[in-house]
C-alpha cells in the first residue's frame, strides 16, 4: 500500500509534482528561520527550523515514494534491497513519512508552548508514535493525530494573527486552518479518491501562502540592506 | 497601556542602549534604561554574554561595564527582519 492508491488516475503524476512543491517551500522556510535562529540564538527558532525541516523530509519522502510506485524503478530497487515484495518497499515509504511528519508536527507544537521542559516534547513523541504504531490502521490514526495537531496550531497561529494583527501572522493563520482541513480530507481519502485530491488542493493553497509570507520577508530583507 | 515585550524585543532593547552608549556601558545604566527588574536583567546579560551577543569588562576601579560583540550588531541590523519573522509565526 502506498498513498498513490488513494489517488484517482488523472491525478497521478500532479501529487508528486505538489509534494515536491510543499517540501521546497518547507525547506526553504526552513533554511531561513536557521538564518533567524543564527542572528538571534532563541531555542524555540531552533524547533521551529527543525520541524519545518522534518516535515519537508516527510513530503520529499512521500513524493520520491508515489514516484517509484509509479515507475519501473520500484521493481529494481526491491531486487537491489532484497526487500520481499513492492507493496512492504512502498510500506517502508509510508511509514518514514508518516514519522518524520508527526515528529515535525510535534516539535512545532513544543515550539508554541515556549517552556524550557524538554519533557513535553519526548512524552507528545512518543505516545504519537506509540498510537501510530500499535493501531490497527495506521495511517487513520496518523490523520487524526496530525489533525489534533493542526487544530492546535491553528489555535496558536490565530492567537498570534489576533495579537500582532499583520498581514503575515494572517496568511500564516489561514494556511495551517487550509493545512488542517486538508488533513482532514486525508483520513477520508481511503473511503473516496476525491478527497485525496481535495487534500492537495488544500495544502496547495496553504502551503503558496506560507510561500508568499517567505517572499515578503526576504523582499523587506533586500528593501533594508539596500536602505 | 504599552504591550508586553517578548523576549527578542527585551533582548533588543538591552542591545540597542549598550550600542547607544559605544563605549561601555554600567549595569545599572542598562537596568535604567531598559526597564527589567534586576533579577530579569542579570538573567537576559547571562545570556547575552553566553550566546557571545555583548562582552562583559571591568574598568581600573573593578566595575563592570558592557560593550557589544559583532553578533549583537548583527541582531541590532537584523532585527527588522527577525520581527516580521517571529510575528508571522508567533516567535517572540
Amino acid at each position: 500500500m502506498s498513498f498513490a492508491n488513494f489517488s484517482p488516475e488523472w491525478f497521478f503524476g500532479i501529487d508528486i509534482a505538489l509534494e515536491f512543491l510543499f517540501a521546497i517551500i518547507l525547506l526553504a522556510v526552513a533554511l531561513f528561520g536557521l538564518k533567524i535562529y543564527k542572528s538571534t540564538c532563541q531555542r524555540y527558532v531552533k524547533y521551529f527550523s527543525l520541524s519545518f525541516f522534518l516535515i519537508g523530509i516527510s513530503y520529499v519522502i512521500q513524493s520520491i515514494f508515489n514516484y517509484l510506485m509509479l515507475s519501473k524503478l520500484n521493481e529494481a530497487i526491491c531486487y537491489v534491497m532484497k526487500v520481499q515484495s513492492i507493496t512492504s518497499f512502498n510500506l517502508y515509504g509510508m511509514y518514514a513519512h508518516m514519522l518524520f511528519m508527526t515528529i515535525g508536527l510535534v516539535f512545532l507544537v513544543y515550539m508554541t508552548f515556549k517552556i524550557e521542559d524538554k519533557r513535553p516534547l519526548w512524552l507528545l513523541m512518543i505516545i504519537s508514535l506509540l498510537a501510530i504504531l500499535f493501531s490497527f490502521n495506521k495511517l487513520y490514526t496518523f490523520y487524526l493525530i496530525s489533525s489534533v495537531y493542526l487544530i492546535f496550531l491553528v489555535w496558536h497561529f490565530l492567537k498570534n494573527y489576533l495579537k500582532n494583527k499583520t498581514k503575515n501572522s494572517l496568511f500564516i493563520a489561514i494556511a495551517f486552518l487550509f493545512l488542517f482541513f486538508g488533513n482532514v480530507h486525508f483520513l477520508f481519502s481511503m473511503q473516496h479518491d476525491l478527497f485525496y485530491v481535495i487534500g492537495h488542493i488544500l495544502e496547495l493553497f496553504a502551503y503558496l501562502l506560507i510561500l508568499i509570507n517567505l517572499l515578503t520577508i526576504k523582499k523587506n530583507e533586500k528593501k533594508e540592506r539596500s536602505s | 497601556m504599552r504591550k508586553k515585550r517578548d523576549r527578542l524585543e527585551i533582548i533588543h532593547d538591552i542591545l540597542h542602549v549598550i550600542r547607544k552608549k559605544g563605549s561601555g556601558i554600567k549595569p545599572t545604566h542598562i537596568l535604567y534604561k531598559s526597564n527589567l527588574s534586576h533579577q530579569m536583567l542579570t538573567d537576559y546579560l547571562s545570556e547575552l554574554i553566553e550566546k557571545d551577543f555583548i562582552i562583559e569588562n571591568t574598568n581600573k576601579k573593578e566595575k563592570k561595564f558592557y560593550t557589544l560583540t559583532d553578533k549583537g550588531y548583527n541582531y541590532l541590523n537584523e532585527y527588522k527582519i527577525i520581527r516580521e519573522f517571529a510575528d508571522s509565526y508567533g516567535l517572540g
